[in-house]
């Protein structure tokens, strides 16, 4: 079976959120995703974005790209950004057992993505940008079968 | 994002802070700073009404977490929707905060 190709481009800042999360949950949606895909999927997109709209575009703004396909059972959602590239093995991993006024800052974002979606990848590109790419099998809990 | 204080009288004078609409990294600082400023005008404790908010992202997290400090605890969260309810728990904020379905349970706790 085929399915549509969801692309869009936004340009801006975290304004663009609202608009990025309904572009989300409409392709989504469309692609038979239930109540749990269509809210880890706008999590991720919008963890995501809002990533690359703070650190790599900082008070710039700048375009963020988002592509949302369907590959048998999986959603593959791309999210990329041509700003500054960021090395994810230094981005701290927060320990979620802490108390919340013992927890240092960062990381959280990226952190429920991969709580939310399976085989989160990155590429770093000068060319063809900064993309996350993050998979997640329609209607499960966490994203794996 | 709409905020609103409102002061209930339970066996102390409580502020409750509601939310309404996403909470997101476009918003998530206003939240913080609206807190802040009630806080600074002695509204302690404070309960955090997240009844409108059917959405927030780790930067709506970020500022729960930001308030829970200001008030060194005295923060209630009452009726989390679903998705913001499973969103605290994968943060693991869950276990850290008293949450409240109905609002006379949380005003009286305090």
């Amino acid at each position: 079976m085929h399915y549509k190709h969801y692309q869009r481009t936004f340009k801006g800042n975290t304004e663009q959120l609202t608009s990025i999360r309904d572009f989300v949950l409409d392709a989504v949606r469309a692609y038979g995703g239930d109540a749990e895909d269509l809210w880890a999927s706008e999590l991720a997109v919008d963890e995501a974005a809002t990533n690359a709209f703070e650190h790599a575009y900082g008070d710039k703004g700048g375009r963020v790209a988002i592509s949302i396909q369907r590959d048998r059972e999986d959603l593959v959602i791309a999210v990329t950004d041509w700003g500054i590239s960021f090395d994810p093995g230094q981005v701290p991993v927060p320990d979620i057992t802490l108390p919340l006024d013992e927890r240092r800052e960062g990381g959280l974002g990226l952190y429920m993505i991969r709580r939310v979606m399976k085989n989160v990848t990155f590429e770093f590109d000068r060319r063809k940008g900064n993309t996350i790419t993050m998979r997640r099998t329609l209607h499960s809990r966490n994203g794996r079968n | 994002m709409n905020i609103n204080l409102n002061l209930a009288q339970a066996r102390m004078p409580v502020t409750i802070l509601s939310v309404e609409g996403d909470v997101d990294g476009s918003n998530f600082k206003e939240l913080v700073d609206k807190a802040q400023a009630a806080i600074k005008a002695d509204a302690r404790p404070l309960l955090l009404d997240l009844t409108l908010v059917k959405y927030m992202s780790s930067a709506g997290l970020l500022a729960v977490q930001a308030i829970n400090g200001m008030v060194r605890g005295e923060l209630r969260v009452l009726n989390p929707q679903p998705h913001v309810d499973r969103a605290l728990e994968l943060a693991g904020f869950k276990q850290f905060l008293q949450i409240y379905s109905d609002r006379d349970s949380a005003l009286a706790s305090f």
